[in-house]
């Protein structure tokens, strides 16, 4: 019965009878890549249907689930720690022997694990690839099954598979040679002079420390050797550039300016980046040019779900308004029918916020939230708000507005007969956070995105390592701590790369990275096509003292 | 010269260690992690179920993420006791009493064996 079974199987595969099936050879290099790329990622055949396949062996699993690009990962170089754990499935490396070790690079950590963690096996031709791929056996006769699953795909349309992975990570990326990785980073014009030192500094002093080392480790066999043990010969002999790529003008004009930029020095990545208000042509131009950028520090991140270059710290400003709603949510039920009101600015910075809130909202509520909205130049009105107040007595008053409001707030903590939440952004605050008045302290909520400060302070001796002797006070802290994660993330990833510098690989090996302690976050976590590391935010309140601390009301907030 | 280029090494930051130094006087610290929470309304009347909910949300607020602490490096985080029974204020506007939170303590303390020349906790 089993015998007849496959055979049966094995005529629907000979039977030449696909009318959407192409020949390979019939196929431009554009069009392999199109289908091959859609197989591999979208597990979708050429002609639109799914790839059938059996995880376990025998049970049956929709392809579009179990794609490639899930396990091999975008670059097909696959991962050996972290999250995933899966071989590189990319012609170069499926066409050599496996061996127990690489030469030269024995005792280097990422190419150490990856040599004992797979089991050696002989190179593959393109027939042993296509009996892996649809039987599940390498070519030791190993199966391989327990993990990988099988996958039923006709030989011409397996043929445009293979020929697809024979090209997956196949040249290296521009911007990285034998002798350099080039890296640059975004600056807008107009952003606040020490803001670009805090945020430049980090950056240009892990790029000059590599390059003494790569020197120093030519000239000294002693530092050559310790430095070969952490990095691999490959990373410890390249030389890294920076440069910085300040863009003037209108935001309209930038693109023409990156690619001016680019042209000159096409670099391998983006390393952080810095404005305050757009950014969406830099992510653009980094989506169209394939351009990973890593952490640039920017208000109003591109929320573009399906954009993959640029990894955010966060979610920008509008995080703080979406933690507050999910906070909000949480104790709606206190609210019976009472409104929550909403006031904000009407600036950049508001609408973030309140679009935040009200997206989160939305998820949870279909009760309508009250917003007011004020024009620039308008002050709070204290009586007008009042008034609304009374009248509606709503369960939670949420204002988005800088420190001037603060007076306001005061007075409508106070408004009479009123009970109810009273919350706003902790960090357009600015200083003046620290000098609530101290009959606010119990009564007013603050979204605060970071670690709390006093429980922060014990990373600063990281930051201190990077300041060549200055001090922390003279940088702009967020804007610093952020750029030495940004470094951190770098060296982590690079060292994770065994000396295949392409820009996916260089984004899939951030993604699997674990759950990571830095300074001012506190959490940052990765995953496969997250682009959002930190996901959390803390309601707080200011507690009592003349050096009053941060006390947390609630947990991490995650979206 | 060797002691300078080994510095430069220590100080890569590719290589990412916690090794570094502070003079400031010693400290400790104690932090909690919850495993559960009740609430106690006391005189308030308030409503048992609803106040559960919200102290789930304080007890956690309450709780440390210890690898804040041992990720930063040079500091040991020692478990000192196990369920303790830690009461906070409810710190919310709709309903009043307390927050039993079941916690383990730790102790924070200076990693001097590793770093000997850290002294303090910030
Ligand atoms: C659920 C995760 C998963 C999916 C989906 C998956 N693979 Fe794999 N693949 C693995 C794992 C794990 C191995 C290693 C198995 C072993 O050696 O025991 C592997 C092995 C391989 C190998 C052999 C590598 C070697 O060095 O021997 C190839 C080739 C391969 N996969 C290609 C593919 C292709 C093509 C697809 C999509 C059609 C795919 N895989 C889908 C997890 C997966």
């Amino acid at each position: 019965m089993k015998l007849f079974l496959s055979l049966l199987f094995l005529a629907t595969f000979v039977l030449p009878f696909n009318l959407y099936a192409a020949k390979v050879d019939d196929l431009s290099p554009q069009q392999i890549r199109q289908l091959g790329e859609r197989m591999y990622r979208e597990g979708v055949l050429p002609n639109g249907e799914p790839i059938q396949a059996f995880a376990a062996g025998d049970i049956p699993v929709e392809g579009t689930s179990f794609t490639c690009i899930s396990c091999h990962l975008r670059s097909g170089l696959g991962a050996i720690e972290g999250t995933v754990i899966s071989p590189p499935a990319t012609g170069k490396i499926l066409y050599e022997e496996r061996t127990t070790s690489i030469k030269g690079n024995e005792y280097v950590p990422s190419y150490h694990s990856y040599a004992v963690n797979l089991p050696p096996r002989p190179a593959y031709t393109d027939e042993t690839l296509a009996k892996m791929i649809a039987s599940g056996v390498d070519p030791n006769g190993r199966s391989t099954m327990a993990i990988m699953p099988r996958f039923q795909i006709d030989d011409e349309n397996m043929a445009i598979l293979i020929a697809y992975l024979k090209t997956l990570s196949a040249e290296l990326s521009v911007g990285a040679t034998k002798e350099m990785l080039h890296f640059a980073t975004v600056i807008v014009d107009g952003t606040d002079p020490a803001e670009i030192e805090s945020m430049v500094l980090p950056l240009q002093f892990s790029v000059d420390r590599k390059n003494s080392l790569a020197t120093a480790s030519k000239n000294n066999d002693r530092i050559a050797r310790m430095a070969y043990n952490m990095l691999g010969p490959d990373l410890l002999a390249k030389r890294f550039s920076l440069e910085r790529w300040v863009l003037k003008g209108p935001s309209s004009t930038w693109r023409a300016q990156l690619e001016a930029y680019y042209k000159a020095n096409p670099v391998f990545a983006l390393l952080g980046g810095i404005s305050h208000g757009d950014w969406a042509p830099v992510h653009r131009f980094c989506e169209d040019k394939q351009l990973p950028d890593i952490f640039p520090q920017v208000d109003y991140p591109v929320l573009d779900e399906s954009s993959w270059q640029t990894i955010y710290l966060s979610r920008g400003i509008r995080q703080e308004g979406e933690a507050a709603a999910r906070y909000l949510a949480g104790m709606s039920e206190l609210f019976k029918d009472r409104p929550v009101i909403q006031v904000s600015r009407n600036s950049r910075r508001g609408s973030a916020l309140k679009a935040g809130f009200n997206a989160s909202w939305a998820q949870k509520h279909k009760t309508p939230v009250l917003d007011i909205s004020l024009p620039a130049g308008v002050a709070l009105n204290v009586k007008q708000l009042s008034k609304i107040i009374k009248t509606q007595n709503p369960a939670a008053v949420v204002v988005w507005d800088d420190a001037s409001a603060l007076p306001a707030l005061q007075k409508i903590a106070q408004t009479e007969g009123w009970k109810g939440l009273l919350l706003t952004s902790g960090t357009w605050l600015g200083d003046k956070i620290w000098t609530l008045p101290a009959d606010m302290r119990k009564k007013l909520y603050l979204t605060w995105p970071y670690r709390l400060p006093h429980e922060n302070a014990r990373f600063n001796i990281s930051l201190k390592r990077i300041l060549s002797g200055r001090s922390l006070d003279d940088f702009n802290f967020e804007v610093i701590s952020k750029s030495y994660i940004t470094n951190e993330v770098l060296g982590k990833a690079l060292k994770d790369m065994r000396g295949e510098y392409y820009r996916d690989f260089f984004l899939d090996s951030i993604d699997m990275l674990p759950d990571t302690y830095f300074p001012l976050y506190e959490r940052l976590s990765f995953g496969q096509g997250q682009r959002f590391a930190s996901k959390g935010c803390f309601i707080v309140q200011l507690g009592k003292g003349e050096n009053p601390q941060l006390e947390r009301r609630s947990e991490w907030v995650t979206r | 010269m060797f002691c300078k280029i080994l510095s430069l090494i220590v100080l890569l930051l590719l290589i990412g260690t916690n090794a570094s130094a502070a003079a400031k006087p010693a400290a400790e610290a104690t932090i909690y992690q919850v495993t559960g929470y009740a609430y106690d309304p006391g005189e308030s009347g308030g409503d048992i179920a609803v106040g559960r909910v919200l102290c789930a949300t304080r007890c956690n607020a309450f709780s440390s993420d210890y690898r804040n602490y041992t990720e930063a490096g040079g500091w040991r985080v020692i478990k000192i006791a196990s369920d303790q029974e830690v009461r906070v204020d409810i710190d919310n506007p709709f309903i009043e009493g307390h927050c039993l939170c079941t916690a383990d303590q730790y102790k924070v303390i200076v990693n001097s064996v590793s770093f000997p020349d850290r002294t303090v906790l910030d």
